[in-house]
């Protein structure tokens, strides 16, 4: 077990330098300056040299790289250009707030789709199913900007039960906050729950057909039981399997609804910082994301582990 | 002479595919007695799984049973779900072909064999847990480890059949239904499980309906026999008379394809895969022709005409 745990948290480091080398070589070959950027227009060509020259964008990429390679072993991820203070800084306060909304978007995303998985595949065939079941698909055919603007107009500007935007921190009331976190919350958790509604039919479908099914009807266990005691076991599996990719298409997702939103999470400090070329805090911001999706997705295969006791983890399977 | 436990009359089981619906199995009629044993022997397809599983209530929604199946003196065609799922495993326990993928993956032996337990009676966790430990040790699978913990995939083959068996009984029910249960084990775990089968049912004076292809064990477990063929039943009686003086074609061809040991003179003969009697020119599916009449050639042995009345 710490064995494997260990394989594991090796086998981060080239899982997370693939993204990393891909976002810097990226940055350097768009077009656009950021020591141009930061100077404005009216800066002569002799002080945009001179503060490339500063920023250290002068030297050859490999050499750029390397120094970039010490930094983030280092954990010093340097400065941004723009905000002028240590990434390192900079980004837990935006990430607090875009986990705390992916969290709740991730229990959005969970309880609708399985809600609507578990009927449309319990139900299948017959109205309540097909009915869920069409609702997932629409879910997955609209886009995340779509959905949280009908969540505007119906809840914020139509019903007045929110605001349409703008983000109130916890330190100005618990309740405050969370009524300025919900909409983007429900709009994120709505989109990805069409995933998680159509993997949970799928695989209550394959459960239901097989034997063992038939085995505990044979002894009169009751239909509630049979699904949730041995149905629910084997059938959880590819949805515990997609809540770790939902993390990662969470965090993605995040960038249009903190956008919409007017919330400053890591997704639009990610827009900004693209948008203004800040190197050092996109690449901070990646070498964030990246770590921890990768490190939800380890949890997840450890939960495996206690789910289905046949998971043994670190050895191959026969 | 007391009633038949169980009773099945003109039991026909109808399958609504793509092209119409369809009798897959048809009017059969045959009874059980308390405490005795009826093995029901035939090819694959031909309707002896279908009508156990009519018995069990566990046929899928695509087929629909009709006719008749009293099963102590209650009709369990047309029966409620609910009422049904009193009798199911509670008084009709069913034993399942393939132990591997009919017990479940991940829930431990205890916990599948609780299930029945938990479903029917009013017991403490502490008494159910007994209770699974004397089924364990009834069935024979006490003198090894314990394995009351163990997932299905940590056990044999002969001791998953084992615990299929503990669990078709938890409950003390009153009949057994065995489809194929040896099917999926080696010669010499057959062997361990038909007799297993017949110790309870003298044991717990258990009714049995025992699927099987295997002639040899028919002789030795069952008194009666019922032959299937294309969804009907073309012979049956008791078993000496049916093995040793066939009526119908059919029967007649399984029986010849028993092997005698010692004897290397012959090739078994095949059962053709359509017997003669059916391999008229008019070629109508089976499903399609009217059923001959069902005559009593003896006491307790009864055989299906092999030609239609309006064909003679």
């Amino acid at each position: 077990m710490l064995r494997y745990l260990g394989m594991r948290l090796l086998a981060l480091l080239p899982t997370v330098a693939v993204p990393l080398i891909l976002v810097f070589l990226l940055l350097r070959l768009a077009p656009g300056d950021p020591a141009a950027l930061l100077l404005g227009d009216s800066a002569t060509p002799e002080q945009v040299e001179a503060l490339r020259e500063t920023l250290g964008l002068n030297a050859a990429l490999p050499v750029q790289f390397g120094r970039f390679l010490v930094d983030v072993l280092t954990l010093n991820l340097g400065e941004s250009i723009f905000l002028g203070k240590p990434v390192v800084e900079v980004i837990p306060q935006y990430a607090l707030v875009t986990l705390e909304i992916s969290f709740f978007a991730l229990v959005v995303a969970l309880v609708l789709g399985i809600g609507l998985g578990a009927l449309g595949a319990f139900r299948d065939g017959r109205p309540a199913g097909r009915i869920a079941t069409a609702l997932s698909i629409v879910g997955i055919s609209i886009p995340q900007f779509v959905t949280a603007l009908i969540l505007i107009v119906v809840f914020a500007s139509g019903l007045h039960w929110f605001n349409v935007g703008g983000f109130v921190p916890l330190s100005q009331g618990y309740f405050p906050h969370l009524r300025s976190i919900a909409l983007p919350a429900l709009a994120l958790g709505i989109a990805e729950s069409a995933i998680v509604a159509r993997i949970t039919r799928g695989s209550i479908l394959d459960v239901i057909r097989e034997p063992f099914v038939t085995t505990a009807r044979s002894l009169g266990v009751k239909p509630s039981r049979i699904a949730s005691v041995q149905i629910i076991r084997v059938a959880a599996l590819p949805i515990i399997t997609v809540s770790g990719l939902l993390v990662a298409s969470l965090l993605s997702g995040s960038a249009v609804v903190e956008t919409i939103f007017g919330i400053p999470g890591m997704g639009r400090l990610l827009l900004d910082a693209v948008s203004r070329r800040d190197y050092q805090l996109v690449q901070g911001v990646v070498l964030f994301t990246g770590v921890f999706v990768i490190l939800v997705n380890l949890v997840v295969d450890l939960y495996y582990a206690v789910v289905d006791p046949r998971v043994q983890l670190g050895r191959k399977s026969s | 002479m007391t009633a038949p436990l169980l009773d099945i009359r003109e039991l026909s089981v109808t399958a609504s595919t793509a092209s119409g619906p369809y009798d897959a199995v048809r009017e059969v009629s045959l009874e059980i007695p308390r405490a005795g044993a009826v093995a029901m022997v035939g090819e694959s397809g031909s309707g002896k799984s279908l009508t156990a599983l009519a018995v069990a209530g566990l046929l899928g929604e695509k087929l629909t049973p009709t006719g008749s199946i009293l099963f102590d003196g209650e009709e369990l065609v047309g029966m409620p779900a609910a009422r049904r799922r009193e009798i199911a495993g509670r008084r009709i326990g069913f034993v399942f072909q393939e132990p591997m993928s009919s017990l479940h993956p991940i829930l431990t032996v205890g916990q599948q064999i609780d299930e029945g337990l938990r479903a029917h009676y009013d017991m403490t966790t502490r008494q159910r847990a007994d209770r699974v430990r004397e089924l364990l040790a009834t069935v024979g699978l006490s003198n090894t480890r314990d394995i009351v913990g163990d997932r299905i995939g940590q056990l044999s083959g002969g001791m998953r059949q084992r615990v299929m068996i503990a669990m078709a009984i938890s409950c003390e029910p009153e009949l057994i239904i065995a489809d194929e249960p040896t099917t999926a084990l080696d010669v010499t775990l057959q062997r361990q499980v038909i007799d297993l089968l017949a110790s309870l049912r003298e044991r717990l004076g258990l009714s049995l309906m025992l699927i099987t292809h295997d002639l040899g064990v028919v002789a030795e477990t069952c008194e009666q026999a019922v032959v299937m063929y294309g969804g009907q039943v073309v012979e049956r009686g008791d078993t000496r008379t049916l093995l040793h003086e066939p009526a119908h074609d059919y029967t007649k061809a399984l029986v010849l394809s028993i092997p005698t040991l010692g004897d290397t003179r012959r090739r078994l003969p095949t059962v053709a895969s359509v017997a003669p009697w059916l391999s008229d020119t008019r070629q109508i599916p089976l499903a399609d022709r009217p059923l001959t009449e069902m005559s009593q050639i003896a006491p307790d042995h009864w055989v299906r005409s092999t030609t239609a009345k309006d064909a003679a």
